[in-house]
């Protein structure tokens, strides 16, 4: 039986941590989908069967180092990116023709998520623009905040997904550094 | 081994190596070009330049130009640090129409790592498409599509990129602070 001393062994564990720290990493970012506030947008290609006229997707280490870039300006909101998994957001042009539809899916969409656990925390229907707006809770804590907006007015629909540890005070301040106006009202609870 | 005739002074090296490397074919590149044409029918596109800088005239291309003491030679100088590699692509585009949205239909060659879509954006005349690829939790690979009526440019940076994106990122002030949301 080979021999099995402290200065033989630590080294081996320090190598087999730091391999560790290595792997967790990317294996973090491809479980975004086992998240309990992620959700999937790819079914809204099939529904305006165009690609997106916006597409963002920030997640792992390139939200990190939006974070990171926000420090020295904005140390708050810097923390605040910190603690989010991804924000991704899918902006289409919506003919008057589509509006009907879009907002049928709209509907259904949001009965979908309320079917998984999640809340609708604001329904907007004003000047025949629609926002819903839902959260799903992980105890105290939201975990995952859904936007989807059908502005037919503009001509364009808006759908945003934030993951992670989400204070609802802040939301607004995502909304405005991103500039995502679906984001910038004060529609969300308040932590209590 | 037989001896070079003449001496090479470095800077004439460093501009041997920056003419030659303009005289680039990139596997990956005209990859590029031939998805974008399948993927979008009726666009043709014609190679304008094609470069391909690696460690070598990269750091050669730092050391030109920090002889000159603009202050934007210094801020090249700080971009260039960090990046090993760099290829670029310029095309002439035909068969778009003109005006209106383009539609920038692209699959990245995926390789071992996929590339990911961080920001891709149709407006008038113009469509952008940001992809990365991450190697052990860092952002390593870069790739910038950028497609008008007129041209079509490919730019791929490989390289530690966080300096460079932390730095392109606070100097933009929002990542997105443009966007037409």
């Amino acid at each position: 039986m080979p021999e099995i001393t402290p200065m033989k062994t630590l080294p081996r564990l320090l190598a087999l941590f730091g391999l560790a720290l290595c792997l967790a990493a990317p294996a973090a970012a491809q479980n975004l989908d086992r998240e309990p506030g992620y959700v999937d947008l790819s079914e809204l290609e099939s529904l305006f069967r165009a690609e997106p006229k916006i597409e963002v997707n920030l997640k792992g280490a390139l939200l990190r180092m939006v974070a990171s870039a926000s420090r020295r300006d904005d140390p708050e909101f810097a923390r605040l990116l910190l603690k989010l998994k991804a924000i991704h957001v899918r902006g289409y042009d919506l003919s008057r023709a589509q509006a009907d539809e879009v907002e049928r899916f709209t509907s259904g969409f949001s009965r979908r998520l309320e079917g998984r656990g999640w809340e609708t925390v604001a329904r907007v229907r004003e000047d025949g623009e629609r926002v819903d707006m839902l959260v799903h809770t992980d105890g105290e804590t939201i975990a995952g905040l859904v936007v989807l907006v059908v502005s037919p007015e503009d001509d364009e629909s808006i759908f945003v997904n934030i993951v992670g540890d989400i204070d609802p005070e802040e939301i607004g301040r995502i909304g405005s550094k991103f500039d995502i106006d679906a984001l910038s009202g004060d529609a969300l609870p308040r932590k209590k | 081994m037989p001896r070079l005739p003449f001496r090479w002074s470095p800077p004439a090296l460093a501009l041997l190596l920056l003419c030659a490397s303009g005289c680039f074919y990139s596997r990956e590149m005209a990859h590029t070009r031939r998805e974008i044409e399948r993927r979008n029918p009726g666009l043709a596109l014609r190679r304008r330049v094609v470069l391909g800088l690696g460690p070598a005239t990269l750091g050669a291309a730092g050391r030109l130009v920090s002889l000159s003491r603009d202050d934007e030679a210094r801020t090249v100088r700080a971009y260039l640090r960090d990046v090993r590699r760099l290829k670029l692509g310029v095309y002439d585009v035909r068969g778009l129409g003109g005006g209106g949205d383009l539609p920038l239909r692209y699959t990245p060659e995926g390789g071992r790592r996929p590339w990911e879509t961080a920001v891709k954006v149709r407006d008038e005349g113009e469509a952008v498409w940001v992809l990365y690829r991450e190697r052990r939790g860092a952002v390593r690979e870069l790739m910038v599509v950028a497609l008008s009526d007129e041209e079509l440019v490919v730019a791929k940076l490989e390289g530690r990129l966080e300096r460079l994106l932390e730095r392109a990122i606070a100097e933009q002030d929002s990542l997105l602070g443009h966007m037409p949301f």
